[in-house]
């Protein structure tokens, strides 16, 4: 344990170095991203507010939904956004074959010779502002124990986020052109969890729910947090699952991502 | 003229290489439309606003995609991609204007994803909006125009803010800054007749609602056919004011530019 929290310090000192040596660029980069996603926020809020209500969620009720959403995929894809998007690049110039003879396991080694992505400060820096704003307008009261549920809720979210990208990156052991089908599954679907998903059809709640669980990530413990009702009929014990599904599914993406390992062919190159 | 069509059906043939993004790029746009239908359908639902039907605000969430979709260009992105690997010195060579050659390329590259990414979602509305009212032909011949200088204008945006990459080491972060602005001043999320006041003043001042919103808006018979010339112009005014900057910061970048080596 002592043995990885130096090897990883040492990679992510790497990865600082490397995110500022261009210190304009960074920093007109997080600009662009806070003016981007600040762009949604505005959006989602103007859009919800100009009817009052969305599916039972009111405008600030819905931008604390949004901003866990966000602040999850900041600290899931700061971790494992480079190692994700990378692996085919990898694979195809040949770089991933290293991993394979060095003396950790190769998902450690793919893991932090990737990178910690600084780039996502922006993300996380945007969505905490608005959360705290956005939760400041609500019901919600911070009390010791509603704050632990939120951060738990925000590392369950933050492992189902990391747990797509793993998964995703998984194809490349198959394919290494363009990745359209995890694109679709880790950015398309995902799209749904932006709304509460009462206002979406059964089937699409229930798919949310129990197949691809993208609502542990904000719906369920948002709606616990602001007292919201979950579809009808689903287990009432479902808002309080988040950091399991997470542990969960983060697991099972690894032992995934272990089995297209064992299929992977070298290009040889 | 021939030699931009040129560039644009090599663009739009090497587009037609990968059959299966096409498919998926429709599976994502249909899914995205599919999310919107819902939202819409439970926003309107409520019955707060009656000023926009939903038949309308299918409509405008077509058109809105379908013109995003033509003209999403990554023109920094290009111009660094160029100067890293010394194309750019070949690309300057060629006697065809810069501007006209990025236009004619990103035309034939998004020109295949409009038509395969939104086709299908048209057919799923078809569905969804039995009672469309469909502009009379005045409207209509007042909207093409209109779309033709909102798409010129968004290009030209788009490729004014792209030549930055001739100054900056790296540029990933310029499309941020624009779909931003987009989204706060253009109404590319939320129809800007839902925005609070101070934001709909503040849109007059900026080229971004001329781009989709106003050709929308005329589509929709939301502007009266003698208040159609104002956007109209507007439009066309910025389009001259930015041909003319892009003109300017392009002999700059070039004065500037120094290509080591080949």
């Amino acid at each position: 344990m002592k043995d990885f929290w130096k090897l990883f310090s040492s990679f992510f000192r790497v990865a600082l170095r490397r995110e500022m040596a261009y210190r304009g660029t960074f920093l007109a980069g997080i600009i662009g991203q806070w003016i981007g996603y600040g762009g949604t926020f505005l959006g989602i809020y103007i859009m919800v507010s100009s009817f009052r209500v969305l599916g039972g969620w009111n405008g600030m009720e819905v931008l604390a939904l949004y901003g866990i959403s966000l602040m999850s995929y900041a600290i899931g894809a700061s971790f494992f956004f480079n190692f994700s998007h990378g692996l085919a690049g990898r694979i195809r110039s040949g770089e991933f074959d290293a991993s394979l003879t060095k003396p950790i396991h190769p998902f450690l080694h793919e893991v932090f010779s990737a990178g910690y992505n600084v780039g996502y400060i922006s993300h996380f820096t945007v969505s905490l502002v608005i959360l705290v704003i956005a939760l400041s307008h609500t019901s919600y009261t911070p009390t010791i124990w509603s704050v632990l549920f939120l951060l738990s809720a925000v590392l369950g979210a933050s492992l189902i986020q990391a747990a797509t990208l793993i998964a995703s990156s998984t194809m490349s052991f198959f394919s290494v052109g363009s990745n359209p089908i995890a694109d679709f599954l880790a950015y398309d679907i995902k799209e749904f969890t932006n709304y509460p998903i009462t206002v979406f059809p059964k089937g699409i709640q229930f798919v949310l729910t129990f197949l691809l669980p993208f609502a542990f990530m904000n719906f369920y413990p948002a709606a616990a947090l602001l007292g919201k009702a979950i579809p009808e009929g689903y287990p009432a014990v479902l808002p309080y699952l988040s950091p399991l599904v997470g542990a969960l599914v983060f697991a099972l993406s690894i032992l995934l991502w272990n089995w297209g390992l064992k299929h992977y062919k070298s290009t040889g190159s | 003229m021939e030699k931009y069509w040129i560039v644009f059906k090599k663009s739009l043939k090497s587009e037609l290489a990968y059959r299966s993004a096409a498919l998926w790029g429709m599976l994502s746009a249909a899914l995205g439309f599919l999310v919107q239908v819902f939202l819409w359908r439970a926003l309107l639902g409520t019955g707060v606003r009656s000023d926009t039907s939903f038949p309308d605000m299918l409509l405008y969430l077509l058109i809105n995609s379908f013109m995003l979709e033509l003209t999403r260009a990554n023109v920094a992105g290009m111009i660094e991609t160029a100067m890293v690997d010394g194309t750019i010195s070949m690309e300057l060579l060629r006697p065809i204007s810069y501007k006209g050659y990025m236009l004619s390329q990103t035309l034939g590259k998004n020109i295949y994803g409009a038509l395969t990414a939104t086709a299908p979602v048209l057919v799923l509305s078809l569905f969804f909006m039995p009672g469309a009212v469909l502009p009379d032909a005045v409207h209509i011949l007042l909207f093409f125009p209109s779309a033709l200088l909102g798409i010129a204008l968004m290009f030209e945006v788009t490729y004014l803010a792209g030549l930055l990459a001739f100054w900056l080491q790296r540029c990933w972060f310029i499309r941020f800054y624009l779909y931003g602005f987009q989204s706060i001043f253009g109404g590319t999320m939320v129809p800007i007749w839902f925005y609070p006041e101070f934001l709909k003043a503040a849109s007059y001042w900026l080229p971004f609602r001329y781009m989709t919103f106003e050709p929308i808006n005329i589509f929709l018979m939301k502007t009266p056919v003698e208040q159609a010339w104002v956007p109209i112009l507007a439009a066309f005014l910025w389009l001259v004011g930015l041909s003319m900057a892009d003109k300017l910061v392009w002999r700059a970048a070039t004065k500037r530019l120094t290509v080591n080596g080949g």
